[in-house]
């Protein structure tokens, strides 16, 4: 009987160990995502002066798109597309923009219509007749639909602040505000020269380990090659979970292990209470960042969007991580 | 011992049983035949309590069925119907055992007393050697010989039989029969029994209760009620009694129809069943 | 003789529990050795100074309530599986092909979005909420299916699978409407026990034992039933009202367990058909082994879920469907063959 038990426990163990062998491969072959390089195909310094129409760009989709005449109608499926084409000055002209967008404020109020940003609905789209959609992080599906159904779309997804500046000038170009473009991107240099000066004094030891989660069931947090992991670094802070490539899930014991000194929560505008909840976690309270009290809640608007404002969730991230930078 | 008195049942719009009464004697044994729909079944469960008559009522022991608790009821009637069966592997003797729930005491556990009482009823009917058994492996005979001996622990006064022999290979058919029929007269068990077979009826019942359109067509003595005249009013065909080489009691055999190759077949010609 | 069995594996099943807690306690990305386990486990015991304060915290407060939850969860789910199965007399009845499972998800689900406004946190209010939404999912599985006794494998498999679609179709569109919460619906979907807050295992607890000591003082009448409703009825069981008992009281742990961990399948139909070919079927044996060997399952299934992919964890759900579904057919061949 008891020999019979092990043969069976055996078998079930042998299909486990099958099991693990095939997520294991799964995983191993799963593509990294690719960190956005260079948009615009190497055309960083957009030519100054009025922008001669039909234009073509190369957008991050790798796409070769003709602008065919200056936009007079556009649509931003996302948020921080929508601050970039405000901050152009292009209010008026942009005639759509998602349930996502809250800036600059109101910004739902003075559009046509307000779509779903992840899942638009093409028809809806084509119904508010663009000449121009802009697209951010969308899939290679919903960018396809969008052009199928005859619109002009760019889509530019930069995952560095080397890259936002580039989708700025580019987004100028092809709105024809490339010197206003050209300003904004000088205002943004100057202002992240004046915080990396601030960093620099700072000594390694003295830079805090920090954890940003995104969400609280999964423990989302951001890896190496991601855009947060870069505003972590530019405001002074050492990422715990730099050795995880893009977007990924952590285990708690990896966090509880790794001792953040800072926790930055995003999900504050729909979790209430988010800090004391991530403070009476069983065992986080090992952690020096829920000893200390430096649990923090940002705005995920500011720090979630590789818009214009960029630089000022550097410095916002730079105050928590450095107050006394700041005195 | 059982009575059933002026008893109606429908089942929606449909009347199965109307004004059935007939009584089962201690130490007797009533068949009820009849054909396919007659309501033998739904008479049984009646009687068994699990279905409640709409009118009239059905005794046991002079007190209506229905005010028995099912503990009390299940330690004086017990019923043995096909497919009865778990579908889980328990043991012949568990499932004997089973038998002896009414008896069993919460908290309390099995008894030495319900222990020599199954160990018993297993010798009677000869499952003593596969008693650990799976009931799951034994034959569909042997499975039967274990619903028995599970009825028979239960120790009942009545005993309800719902086509016990159905699926059963001659052997087993028969020694299902005898076991219920020695039961009987040895303890003085009262017994029901649906039964397709009117042969085996008219060889193990005291007394027939011929059901036809949910009322009493004919009842009395196997010979009283297996005559070609009633046969025919009720199943539609004639056939052919003749009494038993042994017990006298009449067996019946059906009568195909005559084709016209049949012409060149002499026909015997053979007495009609007399009375004993 | 059968007791001897059933203390014999009973020894077997609470040795393996307790071996395994604490080969899992060693499990997960934190790379603890097992020295470091027994200093964490000793620190915190006797308060004894010099162990990370880390160390403690992911022994204590990750790991420990985790192994925790799946034994519960385990125990549950197959202690349901047990009673269904022997209720309607059908092999392939547990919590997740019942429904139950669905519908105390989806009850759960709704109670955390819509919860707050309603005032039903705490321990007890998940939980029960579950288990009131886990008895609608089972009501309508057996509606369906038909209650008339002896149920077929067939009708109560369909059953199963339209109320489980309309539940699953329910809790993702619910859960898509707050699109922040977009991950948590594989959670429930597939079920996990990472990061679920242990305080939670508090509510599921006394369900599970309240409804463990219910189905153990009705496992003698649950035996008999096995036999079939009518027979039951002929061996003196109130079977009207005893089978209902025995559906709920299975549900309320079956619910419960949902609200911590979201659903996850086959446990309940997989453990109790092991237990029985080992210590047999009689109700009073099963349901115990059940719950020890469920809770044995589960942790396995959840050192599977944390440790089979570095870094990462699967859902629960997927490594239990991934070793029950094969079972499922095995015993779906065989039921047909034998009809």
């Amino acid at each position: 009987m008891v020999f019979r038990w092990w043969k069976r426990a055996v078998q079930c163990w042998s299909l486990l160990a099958v099991l693990f062998a095939l997520v294991a491969c799964g995983q191993g072959g799963a593509p990294a995502k690719s960190p956005a390089d260079a948009p615009g195909g190497g055309q960083s310094t957009p030519a100054k002066g009025p922008v001669a129409y039909p234009l073509t760009v190369r957008d991050d989709s790798g796409e070769t798109v003709t602008i065919p005449k200056e936009p007079a109608r556009i649509v931003s499926l996302i948020p921080s597309h929508t601050e970039t084409l405000f901050a152009l000055g292009l209010e008026g002209r942009v005639v759509a923009v998602t349930s996502y967008d809250h800036y600059p404020p109101d910004v739902q109020k003075k559009v046509e219509a307000v779509l779903d940003g992840l899942n638009p609905s093409v028809e809806k789209l084509a119904a508010l007749r663009p000449d121009l959609v802009v697209l951010g992080s969308h899939n290679r599906e919903t960018v396809q639909a969008i052009r199928r159904a005859g619109l002009t779309a760019v889509m530019y997804d930069p995952q560095s602040l080397d890259a936002v500046y580039r989708t700025i000038e580019q987004l100028g170009e092809i709105t024809n505000r490339t010197d206003r473009a050209a300003a904004l991107v000088e205002q943004m240099k100057a202002k992240a020269r004046v915080l990396a000066d601030k960093v620099a004094a700072v000594p390694p030891e003295r830079r805090p380990r920090v954890y940003v989660e995104v969400d609280p069931d999964q423990l989302f947090t951001p890896g190496r090659n991601t855009f947060m992991d870069e505003l972590i670094r530019l405001a002074g802070g050492v990422n715990i979970a730099s050795d995880l490539e893009g977007w990924k899930p952590i285990n708690a014991e990896k966090v509880i292990r790794s001792n953040p000194q800072v926790i930055v929560l995003t999900y504050g505008y729909y979790v209430p209470d988010a800090e004391a909840k991530l403070k009476q976690r069983r065992g986080w309270d090992a952690v020096d960042a829920v000893k200390t009290g430096r649990v923090y809640v940002v705005d995920s608007d500011l720090v979630n969007r590789p818009g214009p404002r960029v630089v000022d969730a550097v410095e916002a991230l730079a105050k928590l991580f450095h107050p006394d930078l700041f005195r | 011992m059982v009575e059933v008195r002026e008893v109606w049942k429908a089942f929606g719009p449909r009347a199965v049983l109307r004004g059935i009464s007939f009584t089962a004697e201690a130490g007797g044994a009533v068949g009820l035949i009849g054909p396919n729909g007659a309501g033998k079944t739904t008479l049984l469960r009646l009687i068994a309590g699990v279905e409640r008559p709409d009118r009239g009522v059905v005794r046991v022991e002079g007190r209506p069925v229905g005010a028995f608790r099912r503990r009390e009821l299940a330690r004086r009637l017990a019923v043995l119907s096909q497919e009865a069966f778990t579908p889980f592997p328990f043991s012949v003797y568990d499932t004997v055992m089973m038998g002896r729930h009414p008896y069993l005491r919460p908290l309390r556990g099995i008894t030495p007393r319900d222990r020599e009482i199954v160990e018993r009823v297993l010798a009677e009917v000869g499952l003593a050697e596969v008693a650990s058994e799976r009931v799951d492996r034994l034959s569909g005979g042997q499975r039967q010989l274990v619903a028995l001996a599970r009825t028979m622990a239960q120790e009942p006064r009545v005993l309800l039989l719902d086509e016990p022999t159905t699926f059963l290979d001659l052997g087993h058919q028969v020694r299902v029969l005898d076991l219920v029929r020695r039961w009987q007269r040895e303890r003085g068990l009262a017994v029901v029994m649906v039964l397709h077979d009117l042969n085996l009826a008219a060889l193990y019942c005291d007394r027939l209760v011929l059901i036809h359109g949910g009322r009493v067509a004919a009842s009395g003595r196997a010979a009283e009620v297996l005559t070609p005249e009633v046969l025919e009013s009720v199943y539609g065909t004639r056939p052919v009694l003749v009494p038993h080489p042994v017990r006298g009691v009449p067996q019946l055999f059906v009568q195909p129809d005559q084709l016209p190759e049949d012409r060149n077949e002499t026909p015997r010609r053979v007495r009609s069943a007399g009375r004993e | 003789m059968a007791g001897k069995r059933a203390w014999l594996w009973g020894g077997v099943l609470g040795l393996s529990i307790a071996v395994s807690v604490l080969i899992s306690l060693r499990i997960g990305p934190a790379g603890l050795e097992t020295a470091d386990v027994w200093r964490a486990v000793w620190g915190r015991l006797t308060g004894a100074g010099g162990v990370p304060d880390w160390e403690v915290a992911v022994v204590w407060d990750l790991r420990l309530p985790r192994v925790g939850m799946a034994l519960l969860v385990g125990a549950s789910l197959a202690v349901a599986g047990a009673a269904y199965q022997g209720v309607l007399r059908n092999p392939l009845a547990d919590p997740f092909i019942l429904g139950v499972s669905s519908g105390a998800a989806l009850a759960a689900v709704a109670g955390m979005l819509f919860g707050g406004r309603a005032g039903l946190y705490g321990v007890w209010g998940i939980p029960l909420l579950a288990f009131a939404g886990g008895l609608a999912g089972l009501a309508a599985v057996l509606r369906l299916g038909g209650m008339a006794g002896g149920m077929r494998n067939e009708t109560l498999l369909l059953a199963g699978v339209v109320v489980q679609s309309f539940l699953g179709a329910v809790l993702t569109v619910l859960m898509l409407a707050s699109a922040e919460r977009l991950p948590g619906v594989m959670m429930w979907l597939m079920g996990s026990l990472a990061n679920r807050d242990p305080a939670l295992a508090a509510g599921v607890l006394p369900c599970f034992l309240v409804s463990l000591a219910l189905l153990v003082a009705w496992a003698r009448e649950l035996n008999v039933m096995t036999l079939g409703e009518d027979q039951a009825a002929y061996l003196g069981v109130d079977v009207g009202k005893r089978k209902w008992k025995i559906l709920v009281a299975a549900s309320l742990a079956a619910s419960a367990s949902v609200a911590v961990s979201g659903i996850i399948g086959f446990v309940g139909l997989v453990v109790p058909h092991i237990v029985r070919l080992l210590a047999g079927p009689d109700h009073r044996i099963l349901l115990p082994l059940s719950a020890l060997a469920g809770g044995l399952f589960l942790l396995w299934a959840d050192n599977a879920a944390r440790a089979a992919v570095p870094g990462q964890e699967i859902p629960i759900g997927a490594v239990t469907a991934f070793l029950g579904a094969p079972f499922f057919a095995y015993l779906l061949r065989r039921s047909g063959r034998t009809r």
